[in-house]
């Protein structure tokens, strides 16, 4: 009988243990699943600011006194006025989303600055540099392709015959 | 004088420009009249070479010919290829040389932050053999996409 008892508040233990430990693993696979959305959310957040085409999208609203002012915090506004001369409002707003997606994306550059070029004989305008100022000759050859590229499939083809992806450092070492 | 794909052939700079390789290799002392008027032979050649291309795949430029392209319709062509580095490196280096005649050249920016973020340093061109090899490097790339 005793023996009976015993086995029985045994059997109880033994149950309680379990049924601590499925709440232990279920409340730790919550907070795994939690991390894990966290993650994804994060990754997700990522996948945007490498898309050009989301950040054309997300600029796609802005006025031209907005894009001014944003422009600002890059360039003069002797620069900024050249370039609302030889581009389209479309493409002024389309180097803007350029300019942001640059910046989200080699921010361990340093800051993403814009300057312009002349052509030496004619003094005409050529085209907008996007200065990135701490890349090397080996990163510069690959950055520019990175950018070329998904301005293609951006739908930016025509643009990316105007922008110059510019590492100073790659070009003066 | 052979037209269209024969003007490619005739102007291709694949053998100067390893000419030009092997003599800088070869050479100990390379002055700098040497090095600026070897950049501007290598710009000149590829430019050439360029509008060649373009005039074979039926592309018009100005003159008599239509044989005349400009420096901006070369430098947007390589631009939108992804060549950026090659063709700004090329070309800037082609304006040091022929345009400047201090050493090292300044490179021609607009926006102040940027002389003031980098320093005037970093700002300038070196006009010696290391810009040299490198100009050889970049036209290498460029006739292999051209």
């Amino acid at each position: 009988m005793w023996v009976q008892q015993e086995r029985e508040s045994s059997n109880i233990e033994i149950q309680k243990i379990l049924s601590e430990s499925a709440k232990n693993i279920l409340s730790e696979t919550k907070v795994i699943s939690n991390v894990y959305e966290v993650f994804m959310s994060s990754v997700s957040d990522v996948i945007k600011l490498k898309n050009l085409y989301t950040v054309l999208n997300e600029v796609s609203l802005l006025s031209e006194s907005e894009l001014i002012n944003a422009f600002k915090l890059y360039t003069n506004d002797a620069i900024i006025n050249i370039l609302k001369n030889n581009f389209t409002f479309n493409e002024f707003r389309s180097l803007y989303g350029l300019l942001i997606w640059l910046s989200n994306n080699y921010a361990s550059y340093g800051k993403i600055m814009l300057d312009i070029s002349f052509d030496p004989e004619t003094n005409d305008f050529q085209f907008v540099n996007f200065v990135i100022p701490d890349c090397d000759w080996n990163a510069w050859r690959v950055i520019a392709r990175e950018v070329k590229t998904e301005m293609r499939k951006s739908g930016l083809s025509e643009l990316a015959s105007k922008v110059a992806i510019v590492c100073l450092r790659g070009l003066t070492e | 004088m052979p037209a269209g794909i024969d003007r490619v052939n005739v102007l291709n700079p694949t053998a100067i420009i390893t000419s030009i390789e092997k003599m800088v290799m070869s050479k100990k002392d390379l002055d700098e009249i040497f090095i600026r008027r070897l950049i501007s032979a290598i710009y000149f050649a590829i430019f050439n070479y360029w509008a060649a291309k373009q005039f074979s795949k039926g592309v018009r430029g100005k003159g008599p010919n239509q044989d005349s392209f400009t420096f901006s319709e070369f430098h947007r062509d390589l631009l939108k290829m992804g060549l950026d580095a090659e063709i700004i490196i090329l070309f800037q280096c082609r304006v040091a040389v022929d345009h400047y005649i201090m050493n090292p050249a300044s490179i021609n920016i607009y926006n102040q932050e940027i002389v003031n973020a980098l320093g005037m340093q970093k700002t300038s061109l070196a006009i010696n053999r290391k810009i040299l090899n490198r100009v050889i490097s970049a036209s290498k790339s460029i006739i292999k996409s051209l």
